[in-house]
């Protein structure tokens, strides 16, 4: 089921920059693996979604995964062929701003090849590059 | 108990961000000693060196022999600073301790006899929820790790402070005995449930309808 805020306490959103590096959120807090971003991305509901069905498929329900990010911002776009004014267009989308060294997604109670995998194939599905992170003193 | 490790490190004259720079393009990592009756002393030490300790889990919680400039430092890290993206370390946090200081570390935590656990057995998730505990001791007596037993434990069971024994002259920091370390849970996946994405599109629905009105009423 994909992401989206339950209360929105305003419905719309100026576009907004992604600038500088993650200040917060960059540490693993969960699991004995993450996935960090190396880039700065706007993510949509619909590729965490993409990207946690790619990963728990690839699991095969083993293991537990924690999703790191939310889609908070709304995106509005004007409908096709619509002349310019008449205010800003409908919400058709929800994104979460992803800065360089945010955790994405972690995973615990999988070795870490099966973790690695599952990584790559949750990247595939997102617009940005990202790297697997591990606890320190994790030699699996 | 814990050994002391050796590290190579050199006093820093040039404090700041260009000083910390400028140790960095040297190869090494800027540090700071505290602690004790003398006055604290930025420090850097060989960045090889460090990266090498720190891939273990210990280096927090070992005692550190700092050679600077041919003297040695007996401390202890207290924080690492690292980068956020590439995770290389920036700073480094030492504590001056002697044998005797009192310190309080955190200790990391071994889950043993997983094969011996009917719910891990049967597909549960073995779910840390604290990696290390926080205890307060003599620098001379800081446990390598704790070792907890997972041996019969079933899926919904929790593993609680009270079920670790600590060592003598060792405290937990944390007063709660009922603490739940660990839980061993069913192996389910984040799914968020239909019930909020029907309750968001609903809020949203709401929101409009009072805009309408709103712009009726101007």
């Amino acid at each position: 089921m994909m992401l989206l805020p339950s209360r929105p306490k305003y419905r719309k959103a100026h576009k907004g920059r992604i600038r500088g590096k993650s200040k917060g959120g960059y540490r693993l807090h969960f699991g004995a693996y993450g996935l960090k971003s190396l880039d700065a991305a706007r993510v949509t509901s619909r590729q965490i979604e993409a990207a946690r069905r790619a990963m728990t498929r690839h699991l095969k329900r083993s293991g537990k995964m924690w999703i790191r990010i939310f889609p908070d911002v709304p995106v509005s776009q004007k409908p096709a062929e619509a002349r310019q004014g008449k205010g800003k267009g409908p919400v058709e989308y929800w994104i979460c701003r992803v800065k360089p060294g945010r955790i994405l997604f972690e995973l615990d109670g999988v070795p870490q090849a099966l973790a690695a995998r599952a990584f790559e194939l949750a990247t595939a599905k997102l617009p940005l590059k990202a790297r697997l992170v591990k606890r320190i003193g994790d030699s699996s | 108990m814990s050994t002391s490790t050796q590290l190579k490190a050199r006093k820093r004259e040039n404090l700041g961000k260009g000083g910390a720079r400028a140790a960095r393009r040297e190869g090494f990592v800027p540090a700071i000693i505290y602690g004790g009756k003398d006055k604290p002393m930025a420090v850097s030490v060989d960045a090889h060196q460090l990266a090498l300790l720190l891939r273990y889990e210990g280096f927090m919680n070992h005692p550190v022999v700092l050679d600077i400039d041919g003297k040695d430092h007996r401390v202890l890290p207290k924080d690492v600073q690292y980068d956020v993206v590439r995770d290389f370390p920036l700073h480094v946090d030492f504590l001056s301790v002697t044998e005797k200081s009192r310190v309080t570390v955190a200790v990391p935590l071994h889950f043993r006899d997983e094969d011996k656990s009917p719910g891990l057995k049967s597909g549960g998730v073995l779910n840390v929820i604290h990696h290390d505990i926080e205890v307060t001791c003599a620098v001379a007596n800081i446990p390598e790790f704790f070792e907890i037993s997972l041996e019969g434990k079933e899926i919904g069971d929790g593993i609680h402070l009270a079920d670790l024994s600590l060592p003598q002259d060792v405290e937990a920091t944390a007063q709660d005995s009922d603490m739940t370390v660990a839980t061993i849970v069913a192996p389910t996946v984040a799914v968020e449930t239909e019930a909020t994405a029907e309750e968001g599109a609903e809020a949203e629905a709401e929101d409009e309808d009072k805009d309408k009105e709103k712009d009726d009423e101007s």
